[in-house]
């Protein structure tokens, strides 16, 4: 059965063990956003001690996409987050 | 021949700055010196509160009040603290009854202390502020506070005059040679007119009779707030804060704890006041038991990261007032010490008053019960 | 059997071998690693139905060696993988957390190992700092975790052996990379490498086989000196300089740097009134095979401590031998410093947390270790200055020589740690611990 995070709404498929930085990167998705100091969020160290690839969860916070398992219906976005519509809503 | 400056201030923390700066400021050759750097210690390791309302009734009150004003006018355009002070609401905030009378007590002193600062609302459950605890009664919202970051003030103090900059340099020793003041340092002889000592708890290696403490604190920085929906207008200070520092009371079930939302996008997160006496050092424990209480009564921290935990160090008079004024009759040596967190708040007026005194050779009366002569008698009681 | 029971932090070589060793001495081992399964950076595990890209006989043996071991001490230990450390205390509390974040626990060991492995070090140029710029160890996690390499063309750039280690690698993941830029000549000191054990050069010549099959091409005496985003924002384009002066450029998808090694002491001190140690490349770089020694080492020396006896270790000319094998390989990439911060475009990030350039610390003058974290916010954010703090202090003091590793002293948390967490966490007595271990859970 597919098992599928979402990445500003678009479903990403996963296999077995899979960091969201894996099924992110299957896609080709490397570019997570921005920081508030104006840093590129992507992969850089892989082993969660540069913090640079902070993805956003509603209710969780920011999370390390290269330590952090996927689960299904995982629900992600990227920094700044966007609101349904779309827009940028932390500027 | 050693150098000679007119005023040596050592310590180069909010005080010693704001001293460095009048004076320099007033035309003196100045030399500001510290064992390590500028805001080294207690300065570099605070939250930036400039509040009246967490000041106890009587002469820290009103210092606080003066000092606040003065804020103002050295934040306006053109001056040396233009852009630094920034106002903002503060929130007072009670869960017990005992924090509720706090309120009413803090309601009835804002009234008495006149325009400066005034309550701009008074919310009983629902309170108006979102994403506010269901464990809050009451929430007294003041205006006319606010807030600084003591190392950018720190910094405009020094960098704006021109004075010499020494560190890392130690005080070492002092002495009198006729009408001069000879300091020994780390770095080498001195001399000048007059000496400063602002050098927080270290004032105790030079005048080991002063009953100065190290009282600490345990701060903790988060991550700049990323979600729009947590940032916080102003400080959130629970009324058991009030309760810590006014009455010494030890309130156990309300930690007295402040969320202070810095201008840099973190949340500081403070107890200010450590009851549990000589803790120099941070533990989980004591962090989880402060965070427990701040995500009650404010919910969004639960998803925020803290990225640094420590001890901030205060110096601390055993009868709870700052010690300033001359340390003997000559009054060529000052020590302006034992702020214990208040110094920020009112480094501005102290650097004023210790350059009127270096001016008028005299302090102001209201400041007559901070003079180190009343350890003299080594009876002071709590 | 001993009341006492030990955490140790990293699932690498350093660590299973220290596990193994206190436990035979029947005390009790909790195991933690944020990875998904033990193996630490060397032996690191493929997912779950992944088929595992091919080891070297070398890495195999060793793998299996430690790990007979480890699984002959089960009763006395525990594994937990996905699990974050986040520190430990003045007063010996750890705080762990499941990277779920739903389990979170105080525990208070009798002694920490830390086994956390080695940095990478990457040096500041212009665009190290866009997208599908990464640590080459970065692309390895993701190669070995995967058996994918990252889709498109892959250039890795820096110095040493973990240049071709990681290239051969991306050769067998059917993706070999575009070119390997190194910016010493290890061909010069080809006595030197003769010193070498036997085992180290059929490493490497394994390794350089699987390069020249798939001609790779290797540049030696170079470097990257930027990095730019092509017109259409679509690819990366890299300039590469070598030791002649010359310059070209080159349009590539990826670049993988890795400038050295360096210990991850980051927050720690050595604390024997705490029993904190460390082991493996996070303390010394030693490499793999010294780090299997090595954890042994201090699992005897923090046996001998808890028990109270004198355990004797007998491996130390091993020891000897491949740390002076280290020393060697260094020696041979040994090379000037081919990026000068001092000469660098002003607008180059140093600090990546807080987006700080060489310009913003230049406007510093002359400051101590405080004005440039308050005033300038060098290292005050997420990452706390693993990344930026030799690079800050080399830029201000280039005599700095080895600089340290941080701009500050040991502190907790070690890394960015949620709020629910520590709110949430449960204090787990020794008891508890002993017999949760003892259990296996």
């Amino acid at each position: 059965m597919t098992q599928n995070i979402y990445w500003n709404n678009q479903a990403v498929k996963f296999l077995d063990g899979e960091t969201i930085a894996n099924a992110l990167s299957r896609l080709n998705i490397t570019h997570f956003g921005y920081s508030l100091s104006g840093q590129t969020r992507t992969v850089f160290c892989g082993i969660g001690q540069c913090q640079n690839c902070l993805v956003w969860e509603e209710t969780t916070g920011l999370i390390e996409a290269c330590l952090t398992p996927c689960k299904d219906g995982l629900n992600l976005h990227s920094s700044p987050p966007l609101d349904q519509k779309g827009e940028k809503s932390h500027e | 021949m050693p150098k000679h400056y007119d005023i040596i201030v050592a310590g180069a923390g909010i005080i010693g700055a704001s001293i460095a700066y009048h004076l320099a400021k007033k035309g003196k050759r100045v030399a500001i010196l510290d064992k390590i750097g500028p805001f080294a210690a207690a300065s570099g390791a605070s939250d930036g509160a400039v509040s009246v309302c967490t000041k106890r009734k009587g002469v820290m009150s009103e210092l606080s009040l003066q000092s606040l004003r003065y804020y103002n006018e050295l934040s306006k355009p053109g001056q040396v603290l233009e852009g630094f002070f920034k106002k903002r609401p503060s929130y007072y905030f009670s869960t017990t009854e005992a924090e509720n009378s706090a309120l009413d007590i803090l309601e009835n002193r804002i009234r008495e202390l006149g325009p400066d600062v005034s309550v701009a609302s008074d919310q009983y459950r629902p309170c108006g502020i979102p994403n506010m605890g269901e464990n809050i009664s009451r929430v007294l919202e003041v205006s006319g506070e606010g807030h600084v970051l003591a190392y950018k003030v720190i910094d405009a103090f020094i960098r704006s005059q021109k004075m010499d900059r020494l560190w890392p340099c130690e005080l070492v020793d002092y002495s009198y040679n006729n009408d001069i003041v000879e300091i020994k340092t780390s770095m080498g002889k001195f001399s000048a007119d007059h000496l400063v000592v602002a050098t927080g708890v270290d004032a105790t290696t030079i005048f080991p009779s002063l009953p100065i403490s190290r009282r600490s604190g345990q701060l903790i920085v988060t991550e700049r707030i990323f979600n729009k929906k947590n940032i916080l207008q102003g400080s959130l200070t629970a009324a058991a804060y009030l309760l810590n520092k006014n009455q010494k009371e030890c309130s156990q079930n309300a930690p007295p704890i402040v969320i202070d939302p810095l201008t840099t996008g973190q949340y500081l997160i403070g107890s200010t006041r450590e009851n549990d006496g000589d803790q120099l050092q941070t533990d989980f424990a004591t962090v989880q038991r402060l965070l427990t209480h701040a995500v009650k009564c404010f919910p969004p921290l639960r998803q925020e990261r803290i990225i640094r935990v420590f001890a901030g160090v205060r110096a601390s008079v055993i009868d709870s007032l700052p010690i300033l004024g001359s340390i003997d009759a000559t009054g060529k040596v000052i020590v302006a010490t034992g702020f214990e967190g208040d110094g920020i708040c009112l480094s501005p007026l102290i650097g004023r008053e210790v350059t009127n005194f270096i001016f008028d050779k005299t302090f102001s009366p209201s400041l007559s019960v901070l003079n180190p002569e009343r350890f003299s008698h080594k009876t002071v009681k709590r | 059997m001993s009341e006492k029971n030990v955490l140790v932090v990293g699932a690498g070589i350093a660590g299973l071998s220290a596990a193994t060793v206190l436990a035979k001495n029947k005390i009790s081992v909790r195991l933690v690693d944020q990875a998904g399964s033990i193996g630490g950076n060397l032996h690191r595990q493929a997912n779950p139905n992944v088929q595992p890209i091919s080891r070297s006989p070398e890495n195999k043996k060793r793998w299996k060696r430690v790990i007979e071991k480890f699984n002959a001490e089960q009763d006395y230990i525990s594994v937990n993988c996905r699990v974050r450390f986040s520190g430990i205390d003045q007063k010996g509390v750890a705080l762990l957390s499941d990277l779920n974040g739903t389990d979170n626990k105080f525990i208070k060991p009798d002694a920490v190992i830390i086994a956390t492995g080695a940095s990478e070090r990457v040096i500041p140029r212009p665009g190290w700092t866009l997208a599908n710029v990464r640590t080459l160890g970065s692309i390895q996690t993701e190669l070995k975790t995967t058996s994918q390499a990252p889709k498109g063309k892959i250039i890795i750039a820096g110095s040493g052996p973990f240049l071709i280690a990681a290239g051969a690698e991306l050769c067998k993941a059917g993706n070999p990379p575009k070119a390997i830029i190194e910016g010493g000549y290890p061909y010069s000191h080809i006595l030197k490498s003769l010193r070498l054990p036997p085992s180290y050069l059929r490493e490497a010549f394994d390794y350089m086989q699987t390069l020249i099959r798939a001609r790779v091409p290797i540049y030696y005496k170079s470097h990257i000196r930027e990095i730019k985003t092509t017109s259409d924002n679509q690819a990366l384009e890299v300039c590469i300089a070598s030791s002649d002066g010359k310059t070209r450029t080159q349009e590539i998808d990826y670049v993988g740097l890795h400038d050295g090694l360096r210990q991850n002491d980051y927050g720690f001190s050595i604390d024997p009134h705490l029993k904190i140690f460390t082991t493996g490349d996070c303390r010394e770089l030693l490499g793999g095979r010294a780090a299997e020694f090595d954890g042994k080492k201090v699992g005897l020396e923090v046996a001998s401590l808890l028990t109270n006896q004198s355990i004797p270790y007998h491996h130390k000319r091993e020891y000897e031998k491949h740390r002076q094998a280290q020393n060697i390989i260094r020696k041979i990439y040994a090379h000037e410093p081919p990026l000068d911060l001092q000469k660098m475009d002003e607008q180059t990030v140093i600090c990546r947390c807080e987006n700080k350039t060489i310009n913003d610390l230049k406007k510093l003058s002359n400051p101590t270790i405080r004005e440039m974290r308050l005033l300038g916010r060098f290292s005050m954010g997420a990452c706390q200055g693993r990344f930026c703090s030799e690079w800050v202090q080399r830029f201000l003091n280039p005599d700095t020589s080895p600089p340290k590793s941080t701009l500050g002293l040991s502190r907790w948390p070690v890394l960015p740690t949620r709020i629910h967490n520590i709110v949430e966490a449960t204090t787990e007595s020794t008891s508890q611990s002993n017999s949760l271990i003892q259990e296996n859970k």
